[in-house]
């Protein structure tokens, strides 16, 4: 018991009851936790239609976001490392632009280092695909996991940083 | 059950890596303990407890809202919850349906500056965003109309609502004039143009370019002018042949706008080499000798001597300019140009008087546009005749002297209010007086008009009479205490009862650049708004406004609950200086406000003069 990962295992355990309670209290709250992901199809930045079933059976990461809001800018790079970085182990991100497509294109061709990931388009300035996600506002960014079973793992309002998103792929991937 | 068990442990995993202290600073916001962040992350997770929202709905975290404040001026309110901010840079207002009323550039406080990483320095608003919307109007007949309006803001805790449209109808109530006051002032970031034109606009200078342009239409009616203009402009549009009335139009203008080019450049000079000498101008021996020098001029006026360039330099001048060929644009543009150097004996004095109250103004953009006007009022006469063929020329006669003897009587009261900065208030009035009633016996007050007096010269004595009058009360006020020459009985403790106690506003004075900030700062602590003014005794603008402006009762309503903060910058030393400098200012007069959060309202600074009612107006529109 006196190895840093079993000292993890019981933080883990503990914090794990007290969660799970509270989850289960709010299960009517998030309908969509474990609900099988809501299709869509969206273009990409050729234009060509992609369907998100493309990517049935990774750890998909969704994230949407939109060039005028700042927060989303900034965990892109993140996004883009984790995205290199667990690869191999079938996680897939996409982006979702809620926004004019030049905003998006001007954007993205700036961005260092560059984006490894689709980005989709969503349908101009409708907030249909993020509200079929449980996004109602539209607040951004807005960033969904789908497991590879094709539920949804887990939603976020707010921008992640690359630790917080390491935690979350490597507690999905356990 | 594998399934449950990730959904569970990845927000254990991300809570647990929220209690490193390193993340909380990352993530801007500094927990207590694990728990706190867990419970934190649980919520914005939508795990946590159900009293929180996790966030706001949009309508909840800018609570808009708008309202009609005048006819020519809408309004448009949101509340911000705390921690969310609205971006200035993303509102946009658009009239949907307004039938010939359109919206002029929106004004807004400034907001705060917030560095985001990929947009850089952003205006935001915590808290409240006001902003106003001047609108201009064809049409001002009682008008429903509808206005949209968009916003986007974002909470400091890394997310952001999209642009939200919002319409709203208002039944505007008809207007008296197209475009409000509110319109006139200057917004924070206008181009350089219309920042001139707002500045003009709100600072009553237009009345005073409108004044440039009658000094120089009184000009070209002087005895050295008037008679000189058939020749001129035989010289302009050439004899030989027959010219078009259009021709002769733009020959005329072509010498007319050379001649303007030149003295708007004396203007711009006398600006730009007044503004170093600003200091200067507080020394009692200058003001005195500059005085003295407008008494001078007035004399000249007066044909107690001639004051003109040294005939040397006029006769080159004018060989050149008779080499130039009749006829010609260019010709006559050059013609123009050597002509405002050849200054003649009725131009010189008055020339040289404005030219030094540039120079003390310090403006160079002001100075130029002064002069400018200037020259075309003294060219309009010669365009309206030289276009005409001679047919619109006044008769030359006698009634030219009175002209030249009224700019005389101008420089004496130029020469007074110079020594208003350095006399005795008591002793500048009965130099007022003194002129006043000179000027008024003059005009012909004490004479007897003749049985078969014509109109003119009726009315030239009633007006000599009034000034009389008015000169004596002036006497009389200067004799009992008075001191000032537009309110000259106030002094008189048999007229002045108890209710005209004037009221001073009492300034606290500070003198740093550190001062400031700590009663700012002090201010905002207990949330008072901040007036803070410059003053010097030698800065004449401010002097009228402690006289005038505050004392005023709405004025100092308006005040009520400001910290009210004053610099005294006449020694103008090292320390006011920096203090000017900090706020990109020359100097007095100049007052800036602050707001509560002790940030200034740079859209509501006040530079120069502004009257009572104006000045309360923009102290309730500021705060």
């Amino acid at each position: 018991m006196s190895s840093p990962l079993s000292k993890v295992a019981v933080y883990l355990l503990c914090f794990g009851i007290t969660l799970g309670a509270a989850q289960t209290a709010n299960a009517q709250r998030d309908p969509l936790l474990n609900q099988p992901r809501p299709a869509f199809t969206l273009p990409d930045l050729d234009g060509i239609p992609r369907s998100v079933s493309e990517w049935d059976g990774k750890l998909l990461v969704i994230n949407f976001w939109a060039s005028w809001c700042e927060p989303c800018l900034r965990e892109m790079p993140a996004f883009t490392q984790l995205q290199q970085h667990y690869r191999d182990q079938g996680v897939q991100f996409i982006g979702v632009a809620l926004d004019d497509v030049r905003d998006v294109n001007a954007f993205l061709s700036g961005l260092e280092p560059r984006i490894n990931y689709p980005i989709l388009l969503g349908n101009g300035n409708t907030f249909e695909t993020p509200m079929a996600y449980g996004n109602q506002y539209g607040i951004l960014p807005h960033t969904v996991i789908v497991d590879k079973t094709g539920k949804i793992a887990y939603s976020h309002f707010g921008s992640l940083t690359y630790e917080q998103g390491r935690l979350l792929l490597m507690g999905m991937l356990l | 059950m594998i399934n449950k068990l990730r959904t569970w442990l990845a927000p254990f995993a991300v809570a647990l890596l929220l209690s490193v202290p390193s993340y909380l600073h990352a993530e801007g916001n500094t927990p207590g303990s694990v728990f706190d962040s867990l419970s934190s992350f649980g919520q914005s997770l939508g795990l946590g407890s159900q009293e929180e929202p996790r966030f706001l709905q949009p309508d909840d975290a800018f609570i808009f809202s708008s309202e009609i404040q005048d006819p020519n001026t809408l309004v448009a309110r949101w509340d911000v919850a705390e921690n969310y901010y609205l971006y200035r840079e993303r509102f946009a207002f658009k009239l949907v349906n307004a039938d010939g009323i359109e919206l002029l550039e929106f004004r807004a406080p400034k907001g705060k500056l917030k560095e985001d990483e990929n947009f850089g320095e952003m205006e935001v608003y915590f808290n409240e965003a006001v902003v106003t919307l001047p609108l201009k109007r064809a049409n001002l007949a009682a008008t429903p109309i509808t206005l949209e309006v968009t916003y986007q803001g974002c909470a400091e805790d890394g997310f952001c609502y999209p642009p939200i449209t919002k319409i709203a109808e208002f039944d505007l109530p008809k207007a008296s004039a197209s475009v409000g006051s509110v319109a006139g002032a200057a917004p924070v970031f206008v181009p350089e143009h219309e920042r001139i034109a707002n500045e003009l606009a709100s600072d009553g200078k237009w009345l005073m370019l409108l004044s440039f342009f009658g000094i120089g239409l009184l000009l070209a009616f002087t005895p050295c002018v008037l008679p000189m203009m058939p020749i001129l402009s035989s010289i302009i549009v050439g004899q030989r042949e027959q010219v078009t009335t259009r021709r002769a139009f733009f020959l005329s203008l072509s010498y007319v706008m050379a001649m303007a080019l030149t003295y708007t450049f004396a203007g711009v000079m006398a600006g730009m080499f007044g503004q170093n000498l600003q200091v200067m101008f507080q020394n009692p021996w200058i003001i005195g000798a500059f005085s003295l020098l407008f008494v001078a001029l007035a004399m000249s006026m007066f044909g107690f001597y001639e004051l003109q360039m040294p005939s040397a330099i006029q006769s080159r001048l004018d060989a050149i300019s008779r080499k130039q060929s009749s006829g010609s644009l260019a010709g006559a543009g050059i013609m123009g140009l050597l002509s405002a150097l050849i200054v003649g004996p009725c131009v010189a004095a008055p020339l040289a008087g404005i030219l030094i109250y540039i120079g003390m103004s310090g403006d160079a953009v002001f100075g130029g546009l002064s002069l400018f006007v200037l020259s075309l009022g003294m060219g309009a006469p010669l365009l309206l005749f030289g276009t005409s063929a001679g047919k619109f020329l006044p008769k030359i006669g006698g009634w030219m002297d009175s002209i030249k003897v009224v700019f005389g009587v101008m420089m004496l009261g130029l020469a007074i209010w110079m020594l208003e900065r350095v006399a005795p208030a008591q002793a500048t009035m009965f130099l007022w007086s003194i002129l006043l009633i000179g000027t008024a016996v003059y005009m012909g007050a004490g004479t007897r008009l003749e049985m078969n007096a014509s109109g003119w010269q009726k009315l030239w004595k009633g007006l000599g009479l009034a000034m009389l009058f008015y000169g004596a009360i002036v006497m009389l006020g200067a004799a009992s205490g008075g001191r000032d020459v537009l309110q000259p009985l106030q002094g008189t403790s048999a007229l002045a009862g108890a209710n005209n106690k004037v009221e001073h506003l009492s300034f606290k004075t500070i003198k740093s650049l550190d001062d400031l900030k700590r009663e700012v700062e002090g201010a905002a602590q207990k949330n008072q708004a901040v007036m803070f003014d410059f003053y010097a005794d030698w800065c004449v603008d401010c002097k009228i406004m402690e006289k005038r402006t505050f004392t005023d009762a709405k004025v100092q309503q308006a005040l009520d609950n400001v910290l009210l903060l004053q610099a005294d910058v006449t020694p103008n030393d090292e320390i006011d200086q920096t203090l000017l400098k900090a706020f990109g200012l020359f100097g007095p007069p100049a007052i800036l406000f602050f707001d509560t959060n002790g940030n200034e309202i740079k859209s509501h600074r006040v530079i120069g003069f502004m009257a009572a009612d104006e000045f309360a107006a923009h102290v309730n529109d500021a705060l």
